[in-house]
């Protein structure tokens, strides 16, 4: 039984899950640090318990003030969000030990999944399309060798504990390998006490693709379509959309059997996400799996009418899923913008302080989640996400339109916020086409450089196929590869939207005034 | 702050000011509290704020918004005098100070939550350093690390939160009398929950 959900989480997405169990008729207990006293979230649960200051290892990731937080509250059930303890094994254990119920898989599937290189195996184990790579870790230079004449070149040296895009290494030609693979290790040695490393193939671009599952402890597994998720920053998720106007529907077909049945064959149970690379050619390959709630899973709950955090806490509490697949509906397109309080002409630097002149988007097909009030102070210690505007459409180009929209309603000032990149981004034609890849965002950041007459070039790094760390970060943006866009072949898309037409596009922001920019007066 | 409607004013070489009646203060006294004030004021930035009050020697600075009713205490660098400045009713103060720097946000405390107690007037609060289970003595049979009533020094330790079977001890940060105790021996406390009031002296 489950009456009483502590979340330990903060920011947008401890409202999206207090929100949840309002709905469902539960009692919320929201823990904080003294950063974040005057949050939201704090406003809106039934009870709220300090743990400690305002750095994430004293509070949001301090495993004993939470369970002692529970045990205040009378809390009998743990929700842990995105990012923080969300992929903790030890937490996970931690909590059914003292008789919580954990709002997530199992611990053991947290571990699984967290381990790369187990992951791939379980996967091909299960018939899941992994990228070709070595079978487990590579331990020296010859087999590396051997490795590589199997997976061909481009390929990418991948630190077992790495993550952050540190301890990665891509190499293009074979007479580079030795070179990089020494440094590789090396590398991860110093970083992460951790020299084990493993090979796979490197995709020059690709697409990033997830499937959303939702699997109850009663043998009901069920997927809610994918998320395209290219549109990214340093392995930093800013749009998401749903579906993907680059897969065909039995490309989608295909990936979504997949996931079922990799969250079928380890007996998964709770919300999760399996993450694949799509090369341009539909070649389709697992990358990871994220075992717990998506910050991007608003763009699948709009589509489908299914609520995902309150489905993962009925499953917690061992009820069963009331649909099958073909109970299963897609409607339409959806998409995500990130509202975060960061700089773009300042190297995406973050920034805090007091944020004022709050004026949200609202009306038909716009929902928006976020913890922002007017007055809000952003504080320095955690990630700058302020809001997720989704919107929804009959159409991509519906949705796109709204979201312009939505865009140019937002107003804040005190605060430095990315939504005139977001808008500078639906401009762009590879995206607004559809017809898009990892790297957009260096594209459209060219593009801005070029539009004041200074010649520039995208400059992808190499540091792709990067996992961002557990534990302490959220880790959405990881595993992405950064090609050149002006050097990728353009193809059909093969999506079930029709492409917009540019005539039609607005080409000029209607906002007469930047968001950033507009000052409040008392 | 230039001018408050029960007559205090001026931070820079004005007069003496009268504040609650009391002795004169030094000017760099009530400078540093208006100065503590003005950045509340700033921090708060609300047009519901009817009252700003500064308490020195508590350490206690108070708004009162019309909304809610919901009062927020800052705890403020310690000094030796009493001010009150209040605004008119419905006007935001006018906080001429610059943004807000000692104060930050983080400063700001929301106060409808277990570590807001009703603290006896002249005291300050010793709190729990992390969140874990109180004690106020060595040993399940021994006496108090301090009675009410009793003298400790700075340093001294009054108390224990156990957190994972650490015994972290909980020192007395100035020296004064111990005016109450807020937290029964084995209760979970919270991170910054006062444990016990000590009058200062």
């Amino acid at each position: 039984m489950v009456n009483r959900v502590l979340i330990c989480n903060r920011g947008e997405i401890a409202v999206r899950i207090i929100r949840a169990c309002r709905d469902l008729g539960l009692e919320t207990v929201q823990v904080y640090s003294s950063a974040d006293r005057d949050s939201l979230a704090v406003q809106l649960a039934d009870q709220s318990v300090r743990i400690g200051p305002g750095s994430v290892a004293r509070s949001y990731t301090n495993i004993p003030a939470i369970l002692y937080a529970a045990a205040k509250s009378g809390a009998d059930a743990v929700h842990p969000g995105c990012g923080f303890l969300s992929e903790d094994p030890v937490f996970a254990a931690s909590c059914r030990g003292v008789g919580l119920t954990f709002v997530g898989p199992a611990a053991e599937h947290i571990a699984l999944m967290g381990d790369k290189v187990a992951a791939r195996a379980a996967m091909r184990a299960a018939g899941v399309p992994v990228l070709p790579g070595s079978d487990g870790t590579v331990d020296s230079l010859g087999d590396a060798v051997t490795v590589s004449d199997e997976i061909e070149f481009p390929l990418i040296i991948k630190s077992v504990a790495g993550g952050g895009g540190r301890g990665i290494a891509v190499v293009h030609r074979p007479e580079d390998l030795p070179l990089a693979y020494e440094s590789t290790r090396a590398a991860a040695r110093t970083l992460f006490a951790d020299d084990r490393v493993y090979l796979e193939r490197y995709l020059p671009a690709a697409r990033h693709i997830e499937v959303q599952v939702l699997a109850d402890g009663h043998g009901t597994v069920l997927h809610l379509g994918e998320r395209d998720c290219s549109v990214q920053r340093r392995h930093q998720k800013l749009v998401e959309e749903s579906p993907s106007p680059a897969l065909d529907p039995r490309l989608r077909e295909r990936l979504c059997a997949a996931a079922v049945a990799g969250a079928r064959d380890i007996g998964y149970v709770s919300a999760g996400t399996f993450e694949f690379l799509v090369a341009p050619d539909g070649a389709a390959y697992f990358m990871e799996m994220n075992t717990r709630l998506q910050v991007e899973h608003p763009i699948t709950e709009v589509r489908t009418g299914i609520d995902i955090v309150g489905w993962m806490i009925r499953i917690a509490a061992g009820e069963r899923l009331d649909l099958s697949q073909s109970d299963v509906r897609f409607e339409g397109h959806s998409i995500e913008a990130r509202i975060n309080a960061e700089d773009v002409d300042r190297d995406w630097a973050g920034s805090t302080g007091r944020l004022y002149g709050l004026r949200m988007p609202a009306g038909p097909g716009v929902r928006v989640d976020s913890h922002l009030y007017d007055g809000y102070v952003v504080p320095p210690f955690y990630d700058s996400l302020l809001a997720k505007i989704v919107t929804y459409g009959a159409t991509r180009e519906e949705a796109l339109r709204r979201l312009d929209r939505a865009l140019a309603e937002y107003r804040s000032a005190g605060v430095t916020t990315n939504v005139d990149f977001h808008r500078r981004l639906l401009r762009h034609p590879g995206f607004r086409a559809g017809d898009y890849q990892l790297g957009v965002v260096e594209s459209v950041l060219a593009e801005s450089v070029l539009a004041e007459s200074v010649p520039a070039e995208p400059t992808p790094g190499d540091d792709a196929h990067a996992e961002a760390p557990r534990g302490t970060h959220r880790k959405d943006g990881k595993s992405c590869l950064t090609s050149s866009p002006r050097g990728s072949t353009r193809k059909t898309s093969g999506g079930s939207s029709p492409t917009p037409s540019t005539s039609t596009w607005p080409r000029s922001p209607t906002t007469p005034t930047s968001s950033t920019t507009w000052r409040w007066t008392p | 702050m230039s001018e408050t409607s029960n007559g205090v004013r001026s931070t820079n070489g004005g007069p003496p000011v009268r504040v609650d009646g009391a002795a004169p203060v030094p000017e760099s006294t009530l400078r540093s509290a208006v100065r503590a004030a003005a950045e509340v004021a700033e921090l708060v930035r609300d047009p519901a704020i009817r009252r700003v009050r500064v308490s020195v020697a508590d350490v206690r600075i108070e708004v009162e918004a019309a909304e809610g009713g919901r009062e927020r205490v800052v705890t403020a660098e310690q000094a030796s005098a009493s001010v009150v400045l209040a605004s008119v009713p419905g006007v935001p103060a006018q906080a001429t100070g610059t943004a807000p720097s000692a104060l930050s946000g983080a400063a700001v405390a929301a106060v409808p939550d277990a570590t807001a107690v009703a603290a006896p007037v002249g005291t300050v609060p010793v709190t729990a350093p992390l969140m874990g289970v109180f004690y106020r003595r060595p040993g399940p049979d021994q006496p108090p690390f301090a009675e009410i009533g009793e003298r400790v020094e700075a340093g001294d330790q009054v108390a224990i939160v156990e957190a994972m079977k650490m015994m972290n001890p909980v020192l007395a940060d100035r020296g004064g009398i111990v005016r109450a105790v807020h937290v029964s021996d084995g209760e979970v406390v919270e991170y910054e929950q006062p444990l016990l009031s000590i009058e200062p002296g």
